[in-house]
């Protein structure tokens, strides 16, 4: 059983078209993360999945109940972005009325309610009305009404939005606790960073295209590229390295690593045999991934048709800029 | 069922977050108050007694049981009873003389007797609209009805016994003193020569039946606003005024101000999403939020009706419950504004839009129901000129539109009825016009909201939030 599961999925708000074919798939107990610049189309597919607005073509399923089914919702907690509790209710009432609303009997919420909102930080103020409660606060709150009622599938958009960097650090160790507890966890971010730290597996979603999709470690890895460090006083042979027909440069940051890149069919071997023969001594050798911000420009710039980047380039925007 | 207390109780925690629903609240206690600071005090037996028979001009044919009325002015007569005296349970004890009031006018008859043969008769034939064809121009028959005063010979008149004379007199006092015919003695005495007469009456219960009129002081006897005050008719002008055209018209605009924000509210960009992805349904979501806003503002008719209707029962001394009845009847109408202030929250959502158009609409109701009176009236009369076309597009906007104004008609009807001594209110003249039947005001009412709120419903669930 897959939690979601979309297919051809098509989306069009009058002229603009939001999602052009997205095709995923999600399955239980993961943390799936859905990347993509504002305006990429990541929030649309979540209103796809919960019946907020109705796709144009394709299929979407949530929970194997078609996108949009009233039912099925029972079984899902949701953060939608950009929220707006009503400011008459206190973090408690506010529970206890989505509570209501998802089906919690009134024993069970009593109970609940003080032990989902400890878990998000502010049960201390749960009594104070939300107009009083700071943007991470209500985030955090935001968060709570999504937990609450044990929901098999809780979909975040962009959760660490307003919420300081202590307060990330601890969201990221809540979500890792509720996938410890057997949770599926679809999260919408543009914070690539974040996503790298906590997802199982990510989709790059591009202009309402998918244009990469797997396990961060998939992503992320880059065919040969090693970092050598030799012991402190002794020189790294940069140009016999060079003469086998690698390319060598240092690296800036840290003063006697090298950076060696693999040329195409070879491994280290050579390198590592010649450093040996010199009677040199490798202290570090670490072999080099991209960061999935990496991936994520390099998706996007060859996602984007030359023309388009040229002219970005030439414009006063910066790349990527977007974030 | 949770998920509709649930939105209950959410709607009622958003009322009692603004101050209004206080400041509503507070207005409900003041005018409690006020109603509560009336007292009444019998006018002197003389003085009521006078203003009581200045009325009998006024007779009801088939012995008093006739719904319509017979003006027998023509042969005026003057009742007095300067004597009047009463004791301290409300009996009152007079002695009544009946005297031509001048020379006759159409003939020289002898008035009195004329009354009681009057009385008498069964009701005489019904003079359907004396003062043109009722179908001249368009649209139903109007019945306007009066009675004809019957024609009597002077062997006819002779024929009038004591006992009709006494059972007359019952008859009147009883209709417009407000008590049982039983409460009523009348007995004639001899010795004064006819066309005078002389009887001996004692009412019971008299002073603080509904016709008896009393001295109203308002503000705990601060304020007084004179004598000649019948109960009855005071406590129905108080009760109809606070729900009718003044009161009723500001409660239903303040009831629409406080509940236009629930819905717009509720639609917002970043509210309605954390509500479409709970497991409730659009439609469900947007008649529990209308019922939500109609049980509210429910809770504060029924708190302020009930305080009135317990201040002002106290002052007058009988608990008539039928003022309570317009609590439905206040909420019926408020259902219809508030049905509209739903469909535009749902089209604009905007509270400003949804307040304007709701109280245009309420003020283009007023209209009609204005307009629709007047038609029906010149219908009859032929008071102004008015063309064909104007008669149909009132009669149809009156048909299809909810029936605020007769819903207020027969609000009054109601309270005239159950507040006024049976003859005040048959002379008031609501025996005469033709009112609208409850069912189908209430029936095109709740078609209005029905179509409404699934035009509301219709366009939330087609719009992507
Ligand atoms: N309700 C809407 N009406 C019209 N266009 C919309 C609407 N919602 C989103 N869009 C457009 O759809 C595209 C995708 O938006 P969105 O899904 O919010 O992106 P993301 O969440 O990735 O930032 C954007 O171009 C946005 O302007
Ligand atoms: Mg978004």
């Amino acid at each position: 059983m897959s939690v979601i599961e979309t297919a051809d999925l098509r989306k069009r708000y009058g002229p603009i078209e939001a999602l052009k074919g997205v095709s995923l798939r999600v399955e239980k107990g993961q943390i799936y993360g859905l990347l993509g610049q504002n305006g990429a189309g990541k929030t649309t597919l979540i209103k796809v999945l919960l019946g907020i607005v109705k796709l144009t073509d394709g299929r979407a399923s949530l929970l194997d109940a078609p996108a949009g089914a009233v039912e099925v919702r029972r079984r899902v907690g949701y953060l939608p972005e950009d929220h707006a509790f009503p400011g008459y209710h206190t973090g408690y009432s506010l529970m206890d009325y989505y509570g209501a609303l998802y089906g919690v009997p009134a024993a069970e919420r009593a109970k609940k309610i003080p032990d989902t909102l400890e878990l998000v930080g502010i049960a201390g103020r749960m009594h104070s009305k939300i107009k009083t409660y700071s943007k991470g606060m209500k985030q955090r709150l935001g968060i709570a009404q999504a937990l609450m009622h044990d929901p098999e599938l809780i979909i975040l958009d962009e959760p660490t939005d307003g919420v300081d960097p202590m307060g990330r650090k601890e969201i990221r160790d809540l979500m890792g606790q509720l996938k410890a507890k057997g949770h599926t966890i679809f999260l919408n971010s543009h914070l690539l960073g974040e996503v790298e730290l906590i997802c199982d597996r990510v989709a790059i979603l591009h202009k309402g295209v998918v244009v990469r999709e797997g396990t961060i470690d998939e992503l992320t890895k880059t065919k040969g590229t090693y970092v050598l460090g030799l012991m402190s006083g002794q020189t790294f042979p940069a140009d016999a390295v060079a003469q086998l027909g690698f390319p060598v440069r240092p690296l800036p940051d840290t003063a006697g690593h090298f950076e060696v890149t693999l040329v195409e069919g070879k491994t280290i071997e050579p390198v590592m045999k010649l450093l040996a023969e010199r009677g040199l001594t490798v202290v570090h050798i670490v072999e080099k991934k991209q960061s999935l911000e990496d991936v994520f420009m390099k998706t996007v710039e060859s996602a984007e048709p030359g023309v388009d980047r040229k002219q970005r380039r030439r414009g006063a925007r910066p790349v990527g800029g977007e974030n | 069922m949770q998920q509709f207390f649930a939105i209950l109780k959410d709607s009622y925690r958003e009322a009692v977050d603004g101050f209004v629903i206080y400041v509503m609240l507070g207005l409900a206690l003041v005018v409690a108050l006020i109603v509560g600071s009336i007292t009444f005090t019998p006018d002197p037996a003389p003085r009521a007694v006078a203003v009581i028979v200045s009325k009998f001009t006024a007779v009801f044919p088939d012995k008093g049981k006739s719904k319509a009325f017979t003006a027998v002015a023509q042969h005026p007569v003057k009742y007095s009873a300067e004597n009047a005296e009463s004791g301290t349970d409300g009996t009152v004890k007079f002695v009544l003389d009946v005297a031509p009031e001048r020379a006759a006018v159409v003939d020289k008859k002898d008035g009195f007797r004329y009354a009681v043969f009057t009385w008498s008769k069964p009701a005489g034939e019904k003079f359907k609209n004396p003062f043109g064809d009722g179908k001249a121009k368009g649209g139903e028959e109007r019945r306007f009805e009066i009675v004809l005063p019957p024609e009597a010979t002077a062997a006819d008149l002779a024929a009038v016994t004591d006992d009709d004379m006494a059972g007359f007199l019952k008859s009147q006092f009883a209709a417009f003193v407000g008590v049982t015919e039983a409460d009523v003695s009348a007995k004639r005495v001899a010795g004064v020569a006819e066309p005078s007469y002389r009887f001996e009456v004692e009412l019971k219960r008299a002073t603080t039946a509904r016709g008896w009129p009393q001295t109203l002081d308002v503000f705990f006897r601060q304020v007084s606003l004179g004598d000649d005050w019948e109960l009855g008719q005071t406590v129905f002008k108080i009760e109809n005024g606070l729900v009718g055209w003044i009161g009723g018209t500001g409660t239903l605009v303040i009831s629409v101000i406080i509940t236009a924000f629930f819905i717009p509210n509720m639609l917002r960009k970043g509210s309605i999403d954390l509500l479409i992805s709970k497991p409730i349904g659009r439609t469900q979501l947007l008649v529990y939020k209308y019922i939500g806003g109609l049980v509210f503002i429910s809770i504060i008719t029924s708190f302020t009706i009930t305080l009135v209707w317990i201040a002002i029962s106290f002052r007058a001394g009988y608990w008539d419950p039928t003022f309570l009845l317009t609590i439905p009847t206040l909420l019926l109408a408020f259902a219809i504004l508030y049905a509209l202030s739903t469909a535009v929250a749902v089209f604009t959502r905007s509270a400003i839009a949804s307040i304007l158009i709701t109280i245009a609409f309420m003020f283009g109701l007023f209209i009609v129901g204005q307009a629709k009176t007047f038609f029906d009236v010149n219908r009859v009369f032929q008071v102004a000129k008015v063309p064909d076309w104007a008669y149909t597009l009132v009669d149809t906007l009156h048909a299809i539109l909810p029936r605020y104004k007769d819903l207020d008609r027969l609000t009054s009807k109601l309270l005239i009825e159950t507040n006024l001594p049976s003859g005040e209110a048959r002379t008031s003249g609501i025996g005469l016009i033709d009112y609208p039947s409850w069912g189908m005001t209430i029936g095109v009412s709740l078609a209005f909201i029905v179509v409404m709120l699934a035009l509301s419903c219709w366009k939330l669930n087609k719009r992507d939030n």
